[in-house]
């Protein structure tokens, strides 16, 4: 799988392009408009990460030659305007998603699975983690072949971290993939540990491995070793 | 002194009341002209009465000669008691005098059948050695006459310029003010954010253009002072948010170091948790300012229960975990016209507040009426000094929030005509929303 990250912060790109790389992504780099044009006009991408401003031009002018060009790159938008008419501006010429920054990588990472996922299989491939298996068509979860009933925050919960496998998730990183923006309005992470407990019991239950491991003081890493 | 003191009483009646500034001049000139028609009046009574005095009592004279002149040619033998008519009464008398009187007297008028004034001359002539009085009368016109008919006069003449003003002022607010008028609707109808250009026209009368001239340089100003102002804020924000966001994402890359210590990634997770709110308090100040700006502009109503309803479910949650006992009542909807992000905004602040300060096993009460919100909570906190409840960064000692979420409900408030208004009964909070 093929990034192009087109980002003029040289300690942002070089970040993105370091955790992506060990999701196993190959990443190029563009740090301006031209570069951009560039690099989009003579290679595909499977994904190609946007950020808004950057010299020479406008991030939103990339999308939309990206969009003339008919690339199958999902888009993803990284800006640090948190205005919402540029979030509807991005979406409606074409982008896949929107991230404001700052954001977590993991966050990023979640995000990239989830449109490559969506463009390159429809949603049918199957995402798998050992013994578990999920269908993201259907929404289902199966352990070792058979169903385990999750609700909609578990299995979102379940989905960012097979994706972010391996990787330490900070609290707030899941609070907020969970809740959205509503997430600060909660004042503590105290519900967001009922979820965790709950999934990670019903993965247990239903014969699978404990993948789920508490980093003290800083969040939790899906991790088989 | 009585009008004048009068007259001050009466302007500072004027001052402390709005009114039209027409209706405010016309007042003023009716105010001045009244002593003035007053006086004239007054002073028209004194000249006639005075002139008309003056004519019968010349005629009185010249009727005098005449009957002297009349007399002298009648033969001696002739009885001058038989002359006498109305015009003349001649008697016989003792005394003689040679001077002339005029007096004023009152006579009965058969015809009228009272009393009326008359002004009557009275002279001394020697006849056949007989001295006689001979009297003059003219009815006077009576003064009451004379007044009733000036103050009717003059009432018309009131009347009349009252009319003539109000012609005037009408001709005038049409065509004079016009383009003050003009001018006036375009600024209260002007909307900064909207960034509409206005131009106020040229008129034809020096102050109006004036005053055009300098509204349409104000509003320039104001206009590329917004633009900047707006652009900066967003810049700031850009600024800030850039720096943030490699800070954060070099300390999550930080984190996936497997040699820290268990000492090191938690130290790191503090400042990663740090910047988090850095951040947070970034857009919570920018939002502020935007809100402060009006850059949020209604577009349509809002429903108050579907953002209720639409939040509850995520707060279902943050209550279960302390247990809180939630009730919603919804009496009526209440529609309102407000920006959905901040409809959102209010709404979520106000219902988090009320769970993150609230006990455990506490109570939430939240209550939409047409026309209110209203939301009560027990709470492990008393009551907050209203002075500084709404303060930016004012928080209470338990508070987890960058104490910008109360300061944020009342900015959004102003900015769309409601008011808030809290209040503590020792068990309970209550923050109510009603329409300004």
């Amino acid at each position: 799988m093929k990034l192009l990250i087109i980002e003029d912060e040289l300690s942002l790109r070089d970040s993105i392009q370091q955790y992506m790389e060990t999701q196993g992504y190959r990443c190029e780099t563009a740090s301006d408009f031209k570069e951009a044009m560039d690099k989009i006009d003579f290679y595909e991408y499977d994904c190609v990460l946007v950020d808004i401003g950057i010299p020479l031009g406008s991030g939103l002018d990339v999308v939309k030659e990206l969009k003339e060009i008919k690339s199958k790159a999902g888009i993803i938008i990284i800006s640090a305007r948190d205005a919402v008419d540029d979030k509807i501006k991005g979406l409606q010429l074409g982008s896949d998603d929107y991230l404001a920054k700052p954001f977590h990588l993991s966050e990023l990472n979640a995000r990239v699975a989830a449109i490559i996922r969506r463009r390159h299989f429809d949603g049918e491939e199957k995402i798998l983690f050992n013994e578990i298996e999920i269908h993201p068509a259907a929404k289902s979860v199966k352990v070792t072949g058979k169903h385990l009933e999750v609700t909609q925050k578990e299995y979102d919960l379940l989905i960012y971290f097979i994706s972010n496998k391996g990787r330490v998730i900070t609290k707030s990183a899941l609070a907020q993939h969970i809740w959205g923006d509503h997430y600060d309005q909660a004042g503590s992470y105290d519900f967001l540990y009922t979820h965790i407990k709950n999934l990670r019991k019903k993965l247990i239950e239903a014969g699978a491995a404990d993948y789920i491991k508490t980093i003290y003081g800083t969040g939790y890493k899906f991790t088989d070793n | 002194m009585a009008p004048a003191i009068n007259l001050l009483t009466i302007d500072k009646h004027i001052q402390s009341s709005t009114m039209k500034l027409l209706t405010r001049t016309t007042i003023y000139y009716l105010l001045f002209s009244l002593p003035l028609l007053l006086l004239s009046g007054w002073l028209l009574y004194f000249n006639i009465e005075k002139s008309l005095r003056h004519e019968i009592d010349e005629e009185l004279q010249y009727s005098k000669e005449l009957w002297l002149h009349h007399l002298n040619n009648l033969p001696a033998d002739k009885n001058i008691l038989e002359l006498n008519n109305p015009f003349i009464q001649i008697e016989k008398t003792n005394a003689v005098s040679n001077s002339l009187f005029l007096t004023d007297t009152l006579l009965y008028e058969p015809l009228e059948k009272e009393l009326v004034p008359y002004r009557s001359l009275t002279v001394f002539i020697k006849r056949n050695n007989q001295p006689y009085k001979l009297s003059f009368q003219r009815s006077v016109v009576e003064q009451e006459d004379v007044f009733k008919n000036l103050i009717l006069l003059m009432s018309m003449v009131f009347g009349g310029l009252l009319l003539l003003f109000l012609l005037i002022n009408l001709y005038i607010n049409k065509k004079l003010w016009k383009p003050f008028n003009t001018s006036l609707e375009k600024i209260t109808s002007l909307n900064m954010q909207q960034l509409q250009q206005v131009h106020f026209d040229k008129a034809n009368i020096k102050e109006f253009n004036a005053l055009n001239t300098s509204l349409n340089a104000m509003t320039n100003k104001m206009q590329a002072d917004y633009l900047s102002m707006k652009t900066f804020t967003q810049n700031a924000s850009h600024e800030i948010q850039t720096p943030l966001a490699i800070i954060q994402s070099k300390l999550e890359l930080l984190l996936q170091d497997s040699r820290l210590t268990e000492q090191q990634t938690v130290a790191i997770s503090s400042a990663f948790e740090a910047t988090q709110r850095l951040s947070k308090l970034n857009h919570a100040l920018l939002l502020i300012t935007k809100i402060e700006n009006n850059q949020f502009t209604a577009l349509e109503k809002m429903s108050m229960k579907a953002i209720v309803e639409k939040y509850e479910s995520f707060f279902v949650e943050m209550m279960d975990e302390k247990k809180i006992a939630f009730s919603i009542t919804i009496k009526a909807d209440w529609q309102l016209l407000i920006h959905p992000l901040l409809a959102d905004m209010l709404v979520s602040n106000l219902f988090s507040n009320a769970i993150r300060y609230n006990k455990q096993q506490g109570e939430i009460i939240i209550t939409i009426r047409d026309g209110s919100f209203e939301i009560i909570n027990t709470s492990t906190i008393h009551a907050i000094g209203a002075a500084k409840l709404f303060h930016r960064f004012a928080k209470s000692d338990t508070a987890t929030g960058n104490g910008l979420g109360l300061a944020i409900v009342k900015e959004i408030c102003d900015a769309n005509n409601i008011t808030i208004q809290y209040s503590f009964d020792n068990t309970y909070h209550q923050f109510k929303l009603t329409p300004l």
